[in-house]
């Protein structure tokens, strides 16, 4: 399996408010993560609040840079975060759809070939045309899960996005999870359900403190988490 | 196999040679067009769609501020100039122009923050966007110069072509002038409120409600006339009047290598500052 992303040390803090600075508080960030993801491989993240999971993500995704270390990657990274993140309310979900498109770098003609499917898979059907301000959360999220996937960049970093919708959405969302691995797509997956990190990922990582605990099978990395809060309760 | 792989890793974050980012700055602006185009009409959208005159607004809000503008001046100064209501409407069309993109690009890496997740583009096309809008407002808002050309009996030239060529220049200076501060907006949240504060008073130190020639009338040509060369909206808004009415601009030649030098340096200095510090400065957003 060749390698397609790597960490290296990498480290960053958030600024501390000046009126934290006196107490001595410990910057939040990630502190010298390491890890390599593998072509077609699925690596869940967990993690209590706080402890730098979301954090990771943005810097794989390229918003900002470590202070310390390097991120090696081959290909395109998007990442799919919250409910309807980024999408605009005025605007329709075939507009928001092309809009999406465009950020991930595809051209008008690729757009118009995914528009259809785009629009099946999130069973919006006549809402697909309506302004985004009349969707419920559910539906914001159905799309956005929708163009992620369909769009198919090389290496998806997902954030608590795949428990939305009702169950049988859920089942859909997992399988297309599926599809874009078995297309040698690669999946990073961010989530307190511990259900889902054991069904979907090869590997899991888990994240204390803004440290990188243990990183290994799942079930490991699950007893790992479990013995974390049992010790912190 | 797996070596071979590992050597077309590529890093995330290369450096770049200060000297090439503001080329750099060009070249992704003209990859990135699609993208701006869709922001363009996703800002248009947000703005006019709900509204019940539309696109109309655009050309609507310049003529009724300059109506409001001439009623306010001529109560407290009066003037005689020559279609006053027509120079003012220039005034507040450029100024609105300038001070809408200056904002917003100052604002752009708080107001895109969201965006920022899907893909890697360059930070600087959200900035850019606002620029193309605020251009393309003012650009629909020219059609309002019509009936004071047919009122005022001007003549239809030639150099008519120059307006949006100022009106583009405008928005150039004005996106530079946010790309250096947007760095130092996200970090410190005082630093838009002083923006604003500026632009207002900016206002009043524009020529907006007064001309270049009042001016100069009022207050030589001595060091303050000097001073007053380094504000950017002088040179576009003299230029357009002065278009419009097929008369010299009596700005000195000091005028305009000032206005290219303000420019380029915003230029450059704003590519630079946004290149180097906007990553880094996206952690406060």
């Amino acid at each position: 399996m060749s390698i397609v992303l790597k960490c290296e040390k990498v480290t960053v803090a958030y600024p501390l408010p000046r009126k934290f600075r006196k107490l001595n508080s410990k910057p939040a960030g990630v502190h010298g993560v390491s890890f390599e993801l593998g072509e077609g491989e699925v690596l869940g993240i967990i993690g209590k609040n706080g402890s730098g999971k979301a954090t990771l993500l943005k810097m794989l995704a390229g918003i900002f840079p470590p202070d310390q270390g390097e991120i090696l990657m081959r290909g395109s990274v998007s990442l799919l975060s919250g409910v309807g993140v980024g999408f605009n309310g005025e605007l329709t979900g075939r507009e928001n759809c092309y809009l999406y498109g465009a950020l991930m770098g595809r051209t008008k003609e690729q757009i118009d070939a995914l528009i259809d499917e785009v629009k099946a898979f999130s069973e919006l059907e006549h809402f697909f045309d309506r302004p985004l301000r009349m969707y419920s959360s559910g539906m914001k999220s159905r799309l956005g899960i929708s163009v992620a996937t369909a769009f198919r960049p090389d290496i998806l970093l997902i954030d608590e996005v795949l428990g939305v919708g009702d169950a049988s959405f859920r089942e859909k969302s997992k399988k297309r999870v599926r599809e874009l691995i078995n297309g040698s797509g690669s999946v990073i997956i961010v989530s307190h359900s511990l259900a889902m990190m054991a069904s979907l990922c090869s590997r899991v990582l888990v994240m204390d403190g803004g440290k990188a605990a243990f990183i290994g099978a799942p079930e490991e990395a699950l007893s790992v988490y479990a013995d974390m809060h049992t010790s912190t309760s | 196999m797996e070596g071979e792989a590992q050597k077309a890793l590529e890093p995330l974050w290369k450096g770049k040679s200060p000297l090439a980012i503001p080329i750099r700055a060009v070249t992704d602006l003209w990859n990135e067009r699609n993208l701006i185009r869709l922001l363009v009409k996703r800002d248009f959208t947000s703005r006019y769609r709900r509204a019940g005159l539309g696109v109309g607004w655009a050309i609507l809000e310049p003529l009724l501020l300059a109506a409001v503008y001439t009623f306010i001046f001529q109560i407290l100064v009066g003037t005689d100039r020559f279609a006053y209501p027509l120079l003012v409407f220039i005034g507040a069309m450029f100024w609105r122009l300038f001070s809408m993109v200056l904002s917003s690009s100052s604002n752009s890496l708080i107001a895109s923050r969201n965006l920022f997740q899907f893909a890697r583009v360059p930070k600087s096309i959200f900035a850019a966007s606002s620029a193309v809008m605020g251009f393309q407002m003012a650009f629909l808002s020219m059609v309002s110069i019509f009936p004071f050309v047919w009122y005022y009996d001007l003549s239809i030239t030639w150099s008519y072509l120059m307006i949006p060529v100022w009106l583009g220049l405008t928005a150039l200076v004005a996106w530079s002038m946010g790309l250096l501060l947007a760095p130092m907006a996200t970090k410190v949240p005082d630093v838009m409120h002083a923006i604003r504060f500026l632009l207002r008073v900016g206002f009043f130190l524009s020529p907006v409600m007064w001309t270049y020639d009042m001016f100069g009338r009022r207050f030589g040509d001595g060091w303050l006339a000097a001073l007053v060369q380094c504000n950017p909206t002088i040179v576009p808004i003299t230029e357009v009047r002065s278009i419009l009415l097929s008369e010299p601009t009596g700005i000195p030649a000091l005028g305009y290598q000032v206005f290219v030098a303000v420019s380029a340096l915003s230029f450059v200095l704003g590519t630079i500052v946004f290149d180097t510090r906007a990553h880094k400065a996206v952690i406060h957003a």
